[in-house]
């Protein structure tokens, strides 16, 4: 009864249906997260004038890339701090 | 009068967005309501063929943006509804004929005469999918229980987002309750779940479809037609109707007393998917 069981659990995670939304569920999130060069540039133009509203540092970021975890997404910016001196 | 631009998309070809056009704009036209469908796929026209109006195309939308003809030579009313016209798509040239702001003066003038106008969308995201969604104030995004098809409206949703066409809502067409009930075919609320978008309408796999467009009769005037039946109702909620969605997955009987039930009229069951 419990071998008969646990197979029908194991053919049920497997079955088609279940593949279908994990491969799709995977394949939106890729999708959603990824932002073409253009974009990008434009989202470091918008982060670089709201950056520098709160933050005294030059208007040019030395590093500026977005980084993927699971189903969340990384901002990842370095800039120089203004050289008031 | 002030008319309502819709505009039916996708992303993926081949999930029906033509044949919901016809059967949308039909069942509309059916409500008493002025409507008019526009064929946007330059190049590719079929919704003329699904409409059974292919024989009665004098002038096509590139002629009426082109000034050859005044919008009323265009209009080719349908054969059945009673206020229900056609502008076809051009066959002849290709998509980037037009712009979206022709397109977009074209519908403001629409909407001036008629209750609503359905704009069918080419597939892809090209220059026709642009033009297509620049004059829309709502959207209706077609997809199939398939991950091309759904990951394909998931684009689409969000390109129609950066648009600013906020109020989309979903089509789930050629859904196969057997499939669903084997676990062998993605459910309404997987596809639902996965979008975060409302449903207006969810759409069984019917054969009857296929004969309905070889007849060029939308699908909506047959009512022993399951997929006729939810057309029907897609309009009516458009149209501001409170109808329940229906899962054809608890609606198709199945075992033999279940079909007994139906015929009696009870354990029609119905769910409202928010």
């Amino acid at each position: 009864m419990f071998r008969l069981l646990r197979r029908q659990r194991r053919l049920h995670a497997s079955s088609p249906r279940q593949v279908a939304r994990e491969r799709l569920h995977s394949a939106i999130h890729r999708d959603r997260m990824e932002v073409s060069a253009p974009q990008l540039s434009a989202l470091r133009d918008s982060m670089q004038s709201a950056i520098r509203e709160h933050l005294a540092v030059t208007g040019v970021f030395t590093e500026f890339w977005l980084q993927r975890d699971g189903e969340e997404v990384f901002l990842v910016s370095r800039a120089r701090l203004e050289d008031r001196g | 009068m002030s008319g309502k631009t819709i505009v039916m998309t996708s992303g993926k070809g081949g999930v029906g967005k033509t044949t919901a056009t016809a059967n949308v704009g039909t069942g509309l036209a059916l409500r008493s309501n002025r409507v008019v469908v526009i064929d946007t796929d330059i190049g590719l026209r079929n919704l003329d063929v699904v409409m059974g109006l292919e024989n009665r195309i004098v002038y096509d939308l590139v002629d009426v943006i082109e000034g050859r003809c005044r919008i009323e030579q265009a209009l080719i009313r349908d054969k059945h509804a009673g206020e229900l016209y056609l502008i076809a798509a051009a066959q002849t040239r290709d998509k980037d004929c037009i712009d979206s702001q022709q397109l977009v003066d074209l519908c403001r003038r629409l909407e001036a005469e008629f209750d609503y106008i359905i704009v069918d969308c080419p597939a892809g995201i090209e220059q026709g999918f642009r033009n297509a969604i620049s004059a829309a104030q709502e959207a209706l995004v077609v997809t199939t229980p398939e991950v091309s098809a759904i990951r394909d409206a998931d684009r689409v949703i969000g390109l129609l987002h950066a648009s600013d066409i906020r109020n989309a809502r979903l089509i789930i067409n050629r859904i196969r309750p057997e499939m669903v009930r084997q676990g062998d075919m993605m459910d309404a609320s997987d596809v639902l779940e996965m979008l975060a978008v409302d449903p207006i309408g969810l759409i069984p796999a019917d054969d009857r479809v296929i004969t309905s467009t070889n007849n060029g009769t939308p699908v909506v005037y047959d009512s022993q037609s399951p997929s006729g039946r939810e057309f029907v109702r897609i309009a009516a909620r458009i149209d501001g109707e409170h109808i329940p969605m229906i899962d054809p997955v608890e609606e198709q009987p199945t075992s033999i007393m279940d079909k007994v039930r139906t015929l009696m009229g009870i354990n029609r069951k119905a769910s409202a998917h928010v």
